[in-house]
């Protein structure tokens, strides 16, 4: 698999705290990539740093191959657009002055300035100045910065953040315009769980500084899915008429499995006593991504 | 580089502040030119009156225009797509300079267009004028490497307001250490190196400042440290 990001034991400290330890992560090219930890977790901190913004204290990334080390990636993150806590634009300028600013730094001719106002709907705010829009407004401003330079690698940072479920609604909508249409790679950080499931192909979840999984958006739902748990004790029995009725499922322990293949309880009980399986319990089970999430950081302290 | 500088100089010439700047010095030139034809002065005792605000205006404008970049987070633009830091804080130290020698002229060349013609230019030695001129643009270069260090390591319009309050500080600490060292090494390297001094030693009518060669030494040994300390500091600082 082709990765756009990659780190490896990434540590930053501030004075004596460490915020990330030994972080390894790994983006694929082409994913919408799910970065999801509660509040503090390192998540901007980490973004920070491969934008770099913050200087890695130790460990190493490579963004497009080329490492953090390699003076070639000043070069290639003109290929990098990135929106890090608040979206940075000129609030004493209008939309387009902002983006012909931003165009200018860049050392870019505004060739696609039209086309990017229009992306992000704001080619009609004529002469308005940004200080004056609403922060779903700054927030897709911020976003046609970050696609001023036909990025092929997006950054954002909690971005749809304050944002009310309109403005929601319609980052989402550009966000997943820019993954399928023009093939983007993004990482996207949230603490927002259900907004990401709606848009992530892989996550990352981070805690106390540190990755503790990464999976795609298929894994999780395996992992998050409704199951039914059945307790027997009869084992062999049952996984032997589980896999016979061709029944999606796993033992998870000598006594017990979980079913993920939907059922209707009466037919499925005699069909089990049928061939010899005696059931003790059987209980239906259900897991959200926060409850996976949760699970997955050892406790409820997430915010 | 030359994209920063682009970006900077279409953003630095415009606005409230910059305008209120030219306002002021194109009045100090004119109140300089009524108050030589009042006084039956030629126009060389007046002309470099405008450069002692360039320790204000320069804070106010080039300040101000560099604090702006970290309030409004756009400072992050710049490193997000990959202009080293030490680029960026040459661009907008030669962006201050170019604003402290744009209000200078401006207050300039109204005073000498209009001056010289109007009430002569009076008996000064020409090479004096010559060297008062290129000490004022030098001390100009001080205040831009100043204010570009101030707010380039302290990251916020802190570094403006601190730059405004450290310059007249020193100032009067240094009148103060002065006061009792005025014969000594200290109380000519007080004299000689810092720019309020400098700029009262070579606007006093009379004969050139008796130190004048070292003036440029000083001026030269303040820009070089300013500059050097910035560029290290802001290399290595994590940005907000």
């Amino acid at each position: 698999m082709d990765y756009i990001l990659q780190t490896n034991a990434l540590v930053k400290k501030y004075g004596g705290a460490t915020i990330l330890r030994e972080l390894t992560m790994n983006v694929p090219k082409g994913s919408i990539y799910g970065f999801v930890g509660r509040n503090g977790a390192g998540k901007t901190t980490l973004i920070r740093v491969i934008t770099s913004l913050h200087k890695v204290t130790s460990g190493e990334y490579s963004i497009f191959g080329i490492k953090n080390s390699d003076p070639a990636l000043a070069q290639m993150r003109k290929k990098i657009g990135a929106i890090v806590e608040t979206p940075s634009i000129y609030l004493e300028m209008s939309a387009r002055d902002n983006l012909l600013q931003h165009y200018k730094m860049m050392g870019q001719s505004p060739d696609r300035l039209e086309e990017i106002l229009r992306l992000v709907e704001l080619s009609d705010t004529g002469k308005k100045k940004a200080k004056n829009f609403s922060l779903g407004m700054r927030q897709r401003l911020g976003i046609a910065f970050a696609l001023a330079g036909n990025p092929e690698f997006l950054i954002l940072d909690e971005p749809i953040n304050g944002l009310d479920p309109q403005g929601i609604l319609e980052v989402r909508e550009l966000i997943q315009k820019l993954n399928r249409e023009m093939g983007i790679t993004i990482l996207i950080s949230s603490h927002i769980l259900d907004e990401l499931s709606k848009l992530a192909t892989h996550y990352g979840f981070i805690e106390g500084g540190h990755i503790v999984k990464e999976m795609s958006a298929e894994e999780l739902h395996d992992a998050c899915r409704n199951y039914v748990r059945v307790v027997t004790d009869t084992p062999d029995e049952l996984n032997a008429a589980l896999t016979e009725m061709n029944y999606s499922f796993q033992m998870t322990a000598p006594n017990e499995a979980e079913i993920f293949t939907p059922f209707s309880v009466t037919p499925f009980v005699k069909a089990l006593d049928k061939r010899g399986v005696n059931i003790v319990t059987m209980s239906l089970q259900e897991e959200s991504l926060e409850n996976y999430f949760m699970n997955l950081i050892g406790g409820n302290r997430y915010a | 580089m030359l994209d920063l500088l682009k970006a900077n100089f279409s953003r630095a010439f415009r606005g409230a502040r910059f305008y209120v700047s030219v306002g002021i010095m194109l009045f100090v030139a004119f109140m300089d030119l009524f108050m030589s034809h009042r006084h039956g002065y030629g126009i060389d005792d007046q002309f470099m009156d405008g450069s002692s605000f360039m320790s204000l205006l320069v804070p106010l404008v080039a300040g101000m225009f560099i604090s702006r970049d970290y309030t409004n987070n756009t400072i992050r633009n710049k490193i997000i797509v990959g202009h080293s830091r030490v680029n960026i804080y040459l661009a907008n130290l030669i962006t201050a300079i170019a604003i402290g020698f744009a209000l200078t002229l401006i207050n300039l060349i109204p005073t000498l267009g209009i001056g010289i013609p109007l009430l002569g230019w009076g008996d000064a030695d020409m090479d004096k004028v010559w060297i008062c001129m290129g000490m004022m643009f030098l001390l100009t270069v001080v205040h831009a490497a100043f204010v570009t260090f101030m707010c380039m390591t302290m990251q916020g319009i802190s570094g403006t307001v601190l730059s405004f309050v450290a310059y007249y500080v020193v100032s009067l600490v240094a009148s103060i250490v002065l006061a009792f060292n005025s014969d000594n090494e200290l109380g000519k390297l007080i004299i000689d190196a810092l720019p309020d001094f400098q700029f009262s030693q070579l606007t006093s009518v009379g004969e050139l400042p008796e130190r004048l060669n070292r003036f440029p030494l000083y001026s030269c040994g303040l820009i070089a440290v300013f500059t050097g300390a910035g560029l290290a500091l802001f290399h290595r600082a994590d940005i907000k």
